[in-house]
């Protein structure tokens, strides 16, 4: 008998002691409701429209790989995770339905993704009341930033239009042999061109910048640009700066070799973006947030793997969207919750190894959370990608003056 | 110098109205003969353009020389689309026809992104992006094979509508379809030949882009909307206003973008007001019946 009651009492115990490691472990459902069976992440890229829609796509790759990592291991709290994508077909008004729906209908924790600055904006504007803990991808004008200033529900990945307008100035100022002395600026004539352009022109007079600044606007997607390439060479600057989207880049470079224009240096925002023909893309230098190129372990083994899975080195986006993921599941882990604010808390700590580096979100001054601030500069050079700023990352010299059109094999 | 410019914008004007005229040819084709506005017109040009990329990706095809084939397979993929689509709305309402060929284009696009995605796609044809020196003006291999392809495609087609029996047959239809079926003219044959020559005239455009551009499945609706403008200012179904309405709009643009102030943001919408202009003061357009 006594035998029994030791027997009831160890059982009791073994219980007690069970439940209470669970529930402090946070496996056990917490007050108010438990975790549901999916970890469900909204997202919402452009993925079917124009220039935008090759980003929002490659965005996606790196997201669906994160997804897929994570779930072979387990996934996050013991339950897989799910992506409810929403496409924004590069169109505001779809982009607020699509964000508002899976804030309200879906009801998923946190929204990953976004692409343009123009998007971007409207979107914020439309659901900044219900304060959804959102994380931007995309959206480099500062006009997002004022619009959601110092909001605790507010993360972002890429570098504002300070950051890359800031590092293309300090590379040309400080890092180039012979600091141009003219620079025309052909910038889309959207939210995240015009802005690029107002913030290159005030921080070269901030930094008193030796050059002359020429600015043209364009409209992104057009078939042909040789109004603006010939008036460009009106102007014989040293630098030709393009501030566009991925598709129009080649067409400019085209458009520069028929109507024979050569100036000392074309100089783009993000050229790792499509391999550009080699033909005319060779010598193209410009400033990006990443490079396949890059040194480090995990860049390295990001690169292989997305290259085995698609043929070709990831764009920037693929990393962003890969990074994005880890980070919120590794914030979901270190909450052990969904909820919106123990998510924020945890969020603002973490800290990972990426294939961007290590990240974490820093404040900007004007914003709370900022994942990337530094960027690089990068020049094409024989079909390869040399980086050329910062120092730490360097692998190679800038060519300048480029070689004529006429002198190119 | 600024003489030199000019001259140089003027090349530019015209070998982008060139393209223009070939681009409209066949959407001018399908409005003056059957009277339905063909709004998947440039999607039938990208779907091409596509055609013409596979065969340089995968055969190693030069898109010029792949120019006979992708017509032809183009002209097949018209004539199905006569009788799939056409065929049933042409005595429909012309809500009905511009439903249909409206609803053609987006499922064309959906079905491109679904088969090649968006990634923009470049043919590397070295000898395109060549570049000829005639004194201070410069010319782009790429554009001027364009240009002389488009042109001599859109000259045969005219001495083809105005010399030959079937042009003739084809000219009947568009006049008067009641009075040619009365005259012995099979209208349904015509019908379905003129279908599969504005998908031919598509074909040849195809190629032509892939020597010029990068493509995407959305690179249609920029030429469906240029070839509008094109016709309109023209005047629907005048091939000669066709012609000069293409030049016009190139020129345009050309002129625009070169000398006015942030003109290569306003060039593609001062193209459309110049069209706005030429309505207002002609409603038919510059050459309309």
């Amino acid at each position: 008998m006594d035998m029994k009651v030791a027997a009831a009492a160890v059982v009791i115990l073994i219980v007690v002691v069970a439940g209470a490691y669970v529930l402090m472990s946070g496996q056990a459902p917490g007050a108010g409701g438990g975790l549901p069976d999916k970890v469900r992440l909204g997202v919402i890229l452009p993925l079917s429209t124009a220039s935008y829609a090759s980003a929002g796509q490659e965005a996606l790759r790196g997201m669906k790989m994160a997804v897929e990592e994570i779930n072979a291991n387990g996934g996050v709290l013991g339950r897989p995770v799910e992506l409810v994508i929403r496409d924004t077909k590069g169109d505001p008004n779809t982009a607020i339905t699509g964000a508002t729906d899976l804030i309200t209908k879906e009801k998923v924790p946190i929204i990953i993704g976004f692409y343009s600055s123009t998007v971007t904006y409207a979107s914020m504007n439309a659901i900044k009341n219900y304060k959804p803990l959102v994380f931007v991808l995309g959206a480099s004008s500062v006009k997002v930033e004022q619009l959601v200033g110092m909001e605790r529900w507010f993360f972002h990945m890429h570098p504002w239009d300070y950051h890359r307008q800031g590092t293309v100035i300090e590379y040309f100022l400080n890092h180039m042999k012979e600091v141009p002395k003219k620079i025309f600026v052909a910038y889309e004539d959207g939210v995240y061109g015009t802005t690029s352009y107002e913030y290159f022109v005030n921080l070269s007079r901030e930094k008193n910048a030796p050059w002359k600044v020429v600015g043209e606007a364009f409209k992104t997607g057009s078939s042909d640009f040789s109004s603006v390439i010939l008036k460009a060479k009106q102007e014989n600057p040293d630098v030709f700066y393009i501030v566009g989207y991925p598709g129009d880049y080649p067409v400019f470079f085209r458009n520069a070799k028929e109507n024979d224009f050569n100036p000392k240096l074309i100089f783009i925002v993000a050229p790792e973006f499509p391999n550009y023909p080699k033909d005319i893309g060779d010598y193209v230098a410009g400033v990006d947030v990443w490079s396949p190129y890059l040194n480090t372990p995990e860049a390295k083994a990001f690169v292989q793997k997305f290259e085995s899975k698609f043929g070709r080195a990831p764009e920037y986006w693929a990393p962003f969207g890969y990074t994005a993921i880890k980070m919120v599941v590794k914030a979901i882990e270190d909450a052990k919750s969904l909820d919106k604010e123990k998510l924020i808390e945890a969020l603002e700590k973490v800290e990972i190894k990426s294939p961007l580096g290590t990240v974490k979100f820093k404040q900007t001054g004007k914003t709370l959370h900022q994942v990337v601030d530094r960027l690089f500069v990068v020049q094409w050079q024989g079909g390869k990608v040399a980086i050329l700023y910062p120092e730490e990352y360097k692998t190679g010299e800038l060519i300048y003056p480029v070689p004529k059109w006429s002198e190119r094999g | 110098m600024q003489s030199e410019l000019v001259l140089q914008v003027v090349v530019n004007g015209v070998l982008l109205g060139g393209f223009y005229a070939l681009v409209t040819l066949g959407l001018n084709l399908i409005f003056g003969v059957m009277d339905v506005t063909n709004f998947a017109h440039g999607d039938l040009i990208m779907l091409a353009a596509y055609f013409s990329y596979w065969a340089a990706e995968l055969f190693g095809m030069d898109p010029v020389a792949f120019i006979p084939l992708n017509a032809a397979i183009m002209f097949l993929i018209g004539l199905a689309f006569y009788r799939a689509a056409l065929k049933p709305v042409l005595k429909a309402p012309a809500y009905n026809q511009i439903a249909l060929t409206f609803g053609f284009s987006i499922f064309l696009q959906s079905l491109a992104l679904i088969l090649w995605t968006s990634d923009m796609r470049q043919i590397e044809v070295p000898y395109a992006s060549r570049v000829l020196q005639l004194g201070p003006v410069s010319l782009g291999l790429g554009k001027l094979i364009a240009f002389t392809v488009a042109l001599g495609f859109t000259l045969g087609f005219l001495v083809f509508l105005s010399r030959t029996k079937l042009g003739g047959a084809m000219r009947s239809v568009s006049q008067d379809p009641m009075a040619a079926s009365l005259m012995g003219i099979d209208v349904d044959r015509i019908y379905l030949l003129t279908s599969g020559i504005a998908s031919l005239l598509a074909g040849v455009a195809g190629s032509l882009v892939t020597l010029n551009l990068y493509i995407n499945p959305f690179i249609g609706g920029e030429l469906t909307l240029k070839a509008f403008g094109v016709v309109i200012l023209g005047g629907m179904g005048s091939y000669f206003g066709m012609i000069v309405a293409s030049m016009v709009l190139g020129l345009a643009e050309a002129f625009v973008g070169a000398f006015v102030p942030q003109g290569g943001s306003l060039a593609p919408g001062i193209a459309f007001a110049v069209i706005v202009i030429v309505l207002a003061l002609r409603p038919k357009g510059l050459f309309g019946r």
